[in-house]
């Protein structure tokens, strides 16, 4: 290439690199602002609101704090007591769902056993089946089991997991040594015992990832907690967000939006501490498809 | 770590276990059989919990449930539910038919511009002549509507777009609309604020899917072709495309589950009475998860019937994209292949 | 347990509630009790199992200072005047949307309109005796009125208890939308109208006389204590005492007819702070309108039909979506859709 289409062709880098950053930070913003938006309503009356969009926050907050806390009281449980009926819930989810879908994976990884090829399609089966189809049935034997309006039945399908598997499989395939494991099975290692002290530990990045993504998608559940929670008091932070759709809270944006803020946050918080790890695993598992 | 990351072809065709046979070929010298707990475990846990749902399900479906002033009969009803549901059977309306038409129509729209935006975004994300600084930064934002709860997501923007509403008042103060519109009044208003939603929840999560794609491209293909002196369109059309057939796959494979299933946001977009059961203005958004939410209760034999087709019809598209874009030939390489090992497998056998 | 109109009627139905005969609440203690409220606790045969402490009898609300300026009227008997029949109504509407252009408009909503022509203006129920679902013509008549509404735009089209149907309750007809009058009742008017419309309301009667809501009590056939459930039911559905007290701690209009007479007789003023315009008195008013209410159309279904079902079909006429047989058929389809033992023919 002669200087001048080198410089020329530098030229045209840079208005394509300025070009394509400005698009992105417009994304971004995009991405951004309606958390924004919702942030700065919760500190406006209801009228405010109403009259437009506004980019500074309003001084309605202490108000619209106390409104929302009247309007709480007709619903038999307040925003603090779901989001900890939440946690509840999505804190030994996770740690279930983690643990066995590790343990199915090495299984299946690890071992020769007759019906390995039948186990491993059906699980891969299931993760294509939706969640709803599973929903009727699972209600009912529920139902039978008398543990309707209970935890148990949001916590307890934490053991199986499909997609979780399925990343693990992965992750075991790419980075277990199993001239490791065969060398603690000479040992004396029992099994179990060489899952718990080798494998494990190999696999706390994948664990980690699928920790925080397991957490979030049983925190954002708002399907099945719908379907089997009836008590107020139990319902979870998702169904909370469903209530703010009704009477108490219609007539008044600024309450709404506070409410809404209030639901979001924990999210938000975690998802800021956490976001590169969040970001990394997602690449992490898609690739392997 | 590099080899993990490469969308291979080959390793998603062969099943699994065909890659880890030799290294565990050595294994199977010290143990032939393994029945350890966690194969019993294994087996229980999703028997119980994936296996008997899932055919209770269907076994529900086929009773007709009559609840009337809270009393409930049962009785058992054969195909007569899904005939029901699908408006064949005299004097029914194939509610089942438009849900899914809602259903799939909202999410059209959605995944249709998801994508597209989403292989520009991860193109330019990866270019590597045109780089752009704060791609992590970038990423991290462009994620996070998907980490937040989607209830909470739905009614923000339904206060957000409602009549009288911020937006439409600031619409209005900037004079480019007469008068506030209300979009919740409007079928396609409602059906695109959906579609819209759900596009800006997840197209981070394609881009950043897509970017690992591209990324886990063999550079070399791209210097071969700048070689030839292909352009960057070119080289996109012909080499990043094709070899990211298998992400794209998963990426539209997924969002094709996971739209069929689409809950929460029409849920609680413009419902009035603050029920999920009925979507938009007239009923026009309602999804056939709604639906299921609605029958449960009073009808478990129908809202078994619905996720059934559900069901079907989920399987039914999954397996049109695996063949569409696995190509009739590439298929066809496979299953010869595998037929190849397992003719060898069977030789080598007696050899254990 | 506690019972809403809207659904009373599937539990009386049921075998779930115990009759109050049962519970030793005779029909001396439940005498005092408007009879319309009698009617819509009691099964088929006329046993009576849930019994409502409040009496809801309907009226139409008018803001006062919006009606000075826009319907040139304070008089309360003028405006009974003007709402006397529909068309006077569909006169004023035009005639408000004029003076104000466009910004005060009569209603919020034809949707808000819906509760007369539901409660008050039926003949016939959802269905007939052999479970066919029927459409009541007065049905057909709010949907034609609604659609006028529409295509005049006499209306803001919103949907009761919206977030724009309550903001068009506090604004001001210049700088903001607002709406001139909602239907209401006893209870409507201490809970859902706001700071704007204290000492600014005036009741009138609607072309028809209907009621709207109402809570109940029952007891459960499992009950644990039936002597206290008795005792409960007693107290806040027999007693004109007890019941006066319920008055006067938060204005409820109370289902006893000596009770009534008691608070207007005394003009006893309660707690609530909420006053109409002029010398209206809220218990006065409703006082007469308590008798000769109908409802022997009611069924177990009504809540879904008349609360989710039938609006969507009014607007989908109205707004010009589907034509009116169009409509009809849809809805009939869906109530079948929601009880499959009603037939649409």
């Amino acid at each position: 290439m002669t200087e001048r289409t080198k410089t020329a062709g530098r030229a045209g880098l840079r208005r394509q690199k300025i070009a394509r950053n400005i698009v992105m930070i417009v994304l971004s913003l995009i991405s951004l602002i309606p958390f924004y938006l919702m942030l700065v309503n919760a500190t406006r009356t209801s009228n405010q609101v109403q009259a437009g969009i506004s980019l500074l926050f309003g001084d309605n907050l202490l108000n619209n704090i106390h409104n929302f806390e009247q309007a709480q009281e007709g619903l038999g449980i307040t925003v603090f007591q779901s989001m900890v009926n939440s946690f509840k819930v999505a804190v030994p989810y996770t740690a279930l769902s983690v643990y066995f879908s590790s343990l199915t994976a090495y299984g299946i990884h690890a071992y020769r056993f007759r019906g390995r090829k039948l186990a491993w399609g059906f699980i891969m089966g299931v993760m294509m089946v939706p969640t709803q189809v599973f929903a009727i049935g699972f209600y009912q034997f529920m139902i039978t089991l008398n543990l309707i309006d209970t935890y148990w039945p949001l916590i307890i399908p934490g053991i199986t997991t499909p997609a979780v598997v399925f990343f693990m499989k992965q992750y075991l395939e790419g980075s277990l040594s199993l001239e490791m494991v065969e060398a603690a099975r000479i040992d004396g290692s029992g099994e179990f015992h060489t899952f718990n002290t080798i494998v494990l530990p190999l696999m706390k990045p994948a664990i980690a990832t699928q920790a925080i993504f397991q957490f979030v998608a049983s925190w954002n559940n708002l399907f099945m907690p719908t379907l089997i929670i009836s008590t107020s008091s139990k319902k979870t932070l998702t169904m909370f967000v469903q209530m703010l759709t009704g009477e108490s809270f219609r007539t008044d944006y600024g309450v709404v939006f506070l409410g809404l803020s209030i639901t979001i946050l924990p999210m938000l918080v975690m998802y800021f501490i956490l976001s590169r790890f969040i970001v990394e695993g997602v690449a992490l598992g898609g690739v392997k498809e | 770590m590099e080899d993990a990351l490469r969308p291979s072809r080959t390793r998603r065709e062969t099943l699994p276990y065909e890659e880890g046979e030799t290294s565990a070929a050595a294994q199977r010298r010290q143990l032939p059989e393994v029945r350890l707990p966690v194969h019993r475990a294994f087996f229980i846990a999703y028997l119980v919990f994936s296996l008997w749902p899932l055919l209770s399900t269907f076994y529900y479906s086929l009773f007709e449930y009559t609840t009337r002033n809270l009393k409930t009969t049962i009785t058992f009803a054969g195909w007569k539910n899904y005939l029901s549901v699908l408006g064949i059977a005299a004097g029914e309306r194939g509610y089942f038919l438009s849900y899914l038409g809602n259903t799939l129509r909202i999410w059209i729209f959605n995944f249709v511009p998801q994508m597209l935006l989403s292989l520009l975004a991860a193109a330019w994300l990866t270019d590597n002549r045109v780089r752009l600084r704060g791609g992590g930064v970038y990423k991290i934002m462009v994620y996070m509507p998907n980490i937040i709860t989607a209830a909470s997501i739905s009614l923000l923007f339904c206060a957000l777009l409602s009549k009288y509403g911020p937006v439409m008042s600031t619409l209005r103060s900037m004079g480019l609309i007469g008068e506030n519109a209300d979009i919740m009044q409007s079928m396609w208003g409602t059906s695109i604020s959906i579609s819209m939603i759900l596009f800006w929840m997840w197209y981070g999560n394609t881009t950043l899917l897509l970017v690992a794609g591209m990324i886990g491209i063999n550079p070399t293909l791209y210097e071969a072709a700048d070689v030839d002196g292909a352009t960057g369109n070119q080289k996109f059309f012909h080499i990043t495309l094709p070899l990211l057939k298998p992400v794209m796959l998963y990426v539209l494979v997924t969002s094709v589950i996971g739209g069929l299933q689409l809950y929460d946001i029409p849920a609680l977009f413009n419902v009035g009475q603050g029920s999920g059961y009925m979507g938009g203005p007239n009923d026009t958004s309602t999804t056939v998860t709604m639906y299921i939410m609605r029958l449960h209760t009073t009808d478990t034999g129908r809202a078994a019937a619905v996720s059934v087709l559900l069901f079907l019809i989920t399987l039914a598209i999954s397996l049109i994209f695996f063949r569409v874009f696995n190509g009739s030939d590439e298929y066809e390489q496979a299953r010869r292949e595998r037929k190849r090992r397992r003719l060898a497998r069977k030789g080598g056998a007696g050899n254990d | 347990m506690l019972l809403e109109v809207g659904y009373v009627q599937k539990y009386v139905q049921s075998d779930y509630l115990m009759s109050l005969a049962d519970l030793g609440i005779t029909a001396e203690d439940t005498a005092d009790q408007f009879a319309y409220n009698i009617a819509l606790g009691s099964d088929a045969s006329g046993v009576q199992k849930a019994s409502f402490w409040q009496a809801t009898p309907g009226c139409i609300q008018i803001r006062a200072d919006l009606a000075e300026a826009y319907l040139g009227t304070t008089d309360q008997a003028a405006l009974e005047e003007i709402f006397s029949s529909w068309d006077s109504i569909l006169e004023a509407a035009r005639t408000v949307n004029e003076a104000s252009g466009g910004m005060v408009k009569l209603f919020s909503g034809y949707d808000d309109l819906k509760y007369i022509f539901l409660n008050g203006a039926r003949s016939v129920g959802w269905y007939d005796e052999n479970d066919v679902i029927q459409v009541d013509e007065a049905m057909v008549e709010y949907m034609e009125y609604s659609k006028v509404l529409y295509d005049e735009e006499l209306t803001f089209n919103t949907a009761m208890w919206g977030t724009d149907w309550a903001a068009l309750k506090d604004g001001d007809g210049t700088s903001s939308q607002a709406a001139l009058a909602y239907c209401g009742c006893p209870w409507y008017t201490y809970w859902s109208l706001t700071e704007t419309w204290n000492n600014n309301t005036i009741l009138v009667d609607a072309p028809i006389q209907f009621y709207w809501g109402g809570t109940g009590l029952a007891a459960t056939v499992g009950c644990s204590d039936t002597e206290m459930a008795a005792q409960i039911i007693r107290a806040c559905t027999c007693d004109a005492e007890f019941m006066t007290g319920i008055y006067e701690a938060n204005g409820d209009f109370v289902n006893n007819l000596s009770a009534i007479d008691n608070i207007v007789a005394n003009g006893l003023k309660g707690t609530s702070t909420f006053t109409l315009y002029g010398e209206q008195s809220i218990p006065e008013f409703f006082s007469a309108r308590g008798e000769g209410i109908d409802v022997s159309c009611v069924t177990a279904e009504d809540m879904t039909i008349c609360e989710t079902l039938f609006p969507a079909a009014v607007n989908a006429y109205a707004q010009g979506t589907s034509d009116l047989d169009t409509a009809i058929a849809d809805f009939k389809a869906s109530v079948h859709d929601t009880y499959p033992y009603l037939a649409v023919e």
